[in-house]
């Protein structure tokens, strides 16, 4: 899995095994800058220009 | 402009264009969640279970990046001030310990090397720079004809790195992976730990001829 934020305001949660996009998170009204999965639990970091 | 989780702690380190760093700690809102099975789905966690723990300034211009340094309680922030900012905790405080010069334009992205002590970064000046954390001082650089780099990533286990610019991305390998060594009769020589050394082939003796004195790392960019 990765996670990836856009300028569409959206994060997206893919499978690079299906090549499919997993979920998508809506809630950043901005440009996403930089997302990051935690390393044990299973939480998100997102920053964006909002 | 950027967050970042904690390596192993309950931290998240954010940069900003007003200039500062913020460590936030976030252990409240994991207690709370772990003690409250099944949350709402899509609920915005924050409020007051996530505290601001330091205000890191330093910088004179927007900060873009900032990582944690995988093992010591060492930050690194680049910034459009064309600098690259160290911070050390110490005590209950984060404490700027150094300050490397160098890039042209704005810096994009820092990143600590896994395993090794240097850390990389890239800029819209169009380089991408290694410097050796010890010493402090740039040990390589690699420049781009027009493309601005914006962002760097590791392997978490392998000798692989990705740099993205403008127009695409280049992955590269720091560091020569086989040992230089050269064969004579049965004689091999090798460097290993900054040591010449030879192996014979026919006995399977081992021995150090002698130490190599080097300036620094030596560091290929392929």
């Amino acid at each position: 899995m990765f996670v990836s934020g856009g300028d569409d305001h959206l994060i997206k949660v893919w499978s690079y095994k299906s090549k499919k996009c997993m979920f998508t998170l809506n809630g950043h009204i901005d440009y996403v800058r930089t997302v990051q999965f935690h390393h044990d639990l299973p939480w998100i970091v997102s920053s964006s220009d909002d | 402009m950027c967050a970042t989780f904690h390596p192993e702690d309950t931290l998240i380190a954010s940069c900003s264009l007003d200039q500062t760093i913020r460590v936030w700690d976030f252990f409240k809102l994991k207690e709370k969640l772990m003690n409250k099975q099944g949350s709402r789905p899509g609920e915005i966690y924050g409020g007051t279970e996530v505290e601001v723990k330091h205000i890191l300034e330093g910088h004179e211009k927007g900060v873009n990046w900032v990582t944690f340094h995988p093992t010591m309680k060492i930050l690194a922030s680049a910034a459009d001030d064309k600098t690259i900012k160290l911070w050390r905790l110490s005590g209950n405080k984060y404490w700027q310990m150094d300050t490397l010069k160098g890039h042209m334009n704005n810096v994009s992205c820092v990143m600590f090397h896994p395993r090794m002590e240097l850390l990389i970064s890239n800029s819209e000046d169009r380089t991408l720079r290694v410097w050796d954390m010890q010493r402090r001082i740039l040990i390589h650089t690699a420049r781009k004809d027009t493309d601005r780099y914006w962002i760097l990533a590791a392997h978490p286990t392998l000798n692989y790195f990705a740099a993205g610019y403008d127009n695409g991305m280049n992955v590269f390998k720091l560091e020569k992976e086989r040992l230089s060594s050269f064969r004579v009769g049965s004689s091999v020589f090798y460097v290993h730990d900054s040591k010449l050394n030879t192996y014979d082939l026919s006995s399977g003796n081992k021995s150090t001829m002698m130490q190599i004195q080097t300036t620094g790392k030596q560091v290929l960019l392929n």
